[in-house]
């Protein structure tokens, strides 16, 4: 597993850094807007699914035939991308928290607000990788590109109606916390079956 | 113990079918899984290695059935070599190292060394036979038992594939090791193989020790009216010409006198499988 993580690490570096440029930038931006729940939540979203990109390229060097070579099981295979999915929300969650600090002390507002809502932001992140992961387990890449633009646009626009609408919904509390959790693993549980079931 | 042991193996698809494929492969010996594009070897792969599900059949591998069989014993090299592209040859040890348990990186750099790969160069910008060394260099630094490798000399240079089959024959000089190896490329095998299986359209036309078929089986070179005399069950493939008839046939079950050319096993594929059209 470890190993696994590690080529994604690599694989992250090398084809996403662009991405990981323009979240971070998005996310600077939210400090100077007013209304910035679009540029919290977006890089977050697009961070979510980072596992998509890397998964593309996957495909086209048939990694997976040759990944069912190594003392792994397809179970460890799609728990990595699971875990990538968070390490990515978690490495934007926290650059989103430094900048939510600047923010609050910029504004003079309650810090633990920008605690708040970065950890709202975090539980929506994690709609893109309940969401596309068992798709792209169940078929390919290639048949999945629609839930990807269907889930990158859908964030895009949920996020653009609050920032306009100048409100961030609070899910910071222990139920949107727990929902995201349970439907976290419900989707792995998923992605778990459909992967074991698939012939590569 | 067999390395492996495949009973009635049957995969169904829409267009094709593998139909009951039953062979053993014995420690200590390379196999060569001989047949057309399309035939079957690498459905019979993938089979083995788990990537899809049999119909009907077993499959033993090392002694465990396929699914639970240890696979850091075996090393898998594949057509299309399956590393990112954007990895280089010490990034690639840094994760094998964490894949596999008895992962030797002394073994890995020796490996590397001998085939004279770069090791800050990108894989994408390797050659054919670049990659398939580093799959070779990953395939043998952990001490794996078994090699299954599906067209791993389709493409190469006549010099790589050469010094590729090298290493073959350097591995199974123990005999604890042993190599299942799919190509099209007859005469590649015919140099390494101890028993050759040939596959057509999924179906096992023969799997026998390479000697034993040297001895079998010869080449006839006669005239038309000569040949009605040889029984039709002596005959494994036929090709006739304006100037007679140049046929594969079983040694013991043809007229004393009639004079024999040895055989190749490329010969024996070629006029197996045009006979198996007719």
């Amino acid at each position: 597993m470890k190993g696994l993580i590690l080529k994604d690490l690599y694989m992250v570096w090398n084809y996403c850094k662009t991405v990981v440029f323009v979240c971070i930038i998005f996310l600077a931006s939210s400090v100077f807007v007013e209304g910035s729940f679009f540029f919290s939540v977006y890089p977050m979203v697009i961070a979510g699914i980072i596992p998509f990109t890397i998964m593309v390229y996957e495909e086209k060097i048939k990694w997976a035939p040759y990944c069912q070579s190594f003392p792994i099981t397809r179970k460890q295979v799609v728990t990595e991308k699971y875990i990538l999915s968070l390490l990515c929300i978690l490495f934007a969650a926290a650059v989103s928290l430094c900048f939510a600090v600047i923010r609050a002390i910029i504004n003079s507002v309650d810090i633990f607000a920008a605690f708040s809502s970065v950890i709202s932001t975090v539980t929506i992140a994690l709609i893109g990788p309940i969401v596309m992961l068992p798709f792209i387990f169940k078929y390919d890449v290639e048949k999945s590109r629609l839930v990807y633009y269907l889930v990158v646009g859908g964030m895009a626009g949920m996020s653009t109606f609050f920032s306009f609408e100048s409100r961030i919904p609070d899910i910071s509390n222990g139920v949107g916390i727990t929902i995201g959790a349970i439907l976290l693993v419900v989707s792995w549980t998923l992605s778990v079956k459909f992967y074991e079931n698939k012939e590569l | 113990m067999n390395a492996i042991e495949i009973k009635g193996l049957t995969k169904h698809y829409k267009d094709f079918s593998l139909d009951k494929l039953t062979l053993t492969l014995p420690t200590g010996c390379i196999m060569g899984l001989v047949g057309e594009n399309g035939a079957g070897k690498s459905t019979t792969i993938k089979l083995i290695l788990g990537m899809i599900k049999k119909n009907e059949g077993t499959i033993t591998v090392l002694g465990k059935d396929h699914t639970i069989m240890d696979k850091e014993d075996i090393g898998i090299v594949l057509d299309e070599v399956g590393i990112p592209d954007c990895l280089n040859v010490v990034q690639v040890e840094r994760i094998m190292k964490n894949i596999y348990k008895k992962w030797d990186s002394e073994v890995y750099n020796s490996y590397i060394k001998r085939f004279d790969l770069p090791l800050k160069k990108k894989f994408k910008e390797f050659s054919k036979g670049m990659k398939m060394k580093l799959g070779m260099a990953i395939a043998l630094s952990h001490d794996p038992k078994l090699l299954i490798l599906d067209e791993a000399t389709a493409g190469l240079d006549p010099v790589v594939r050469d010094d590729l089959l090298d290493i073959f024959t350097e591995f199974t000089r123990d005999e604890t090791h042993s190599i299942l190896i799919s190509s099209h490329i007859v005469s590649d095998l015919e140099k390494i193989c101890d028993y050759i299986a040939f596959i057509n359209k999924g179906k096992l036309m023969l799997c026998e020790d390479k000697d034993a078929l040297y001895e079998q089986y010869g080449v006839v070179h006669m005239s038309c009216a000569d040949f009605e005399a040889i029984s039709p069950d002596a005959i494994k493939g036929k090709k006739i010409t304006p100037y007679g008839v140049e046929a594969i046939v079983r040694r013991d079950s043809i007229p004393e006198g009639v004079k024999f050319s040895p055989i190749s096993i490329e010969e024996l594929f070629v006029f197996m499988v045009k006979e198996a059209r007719v």
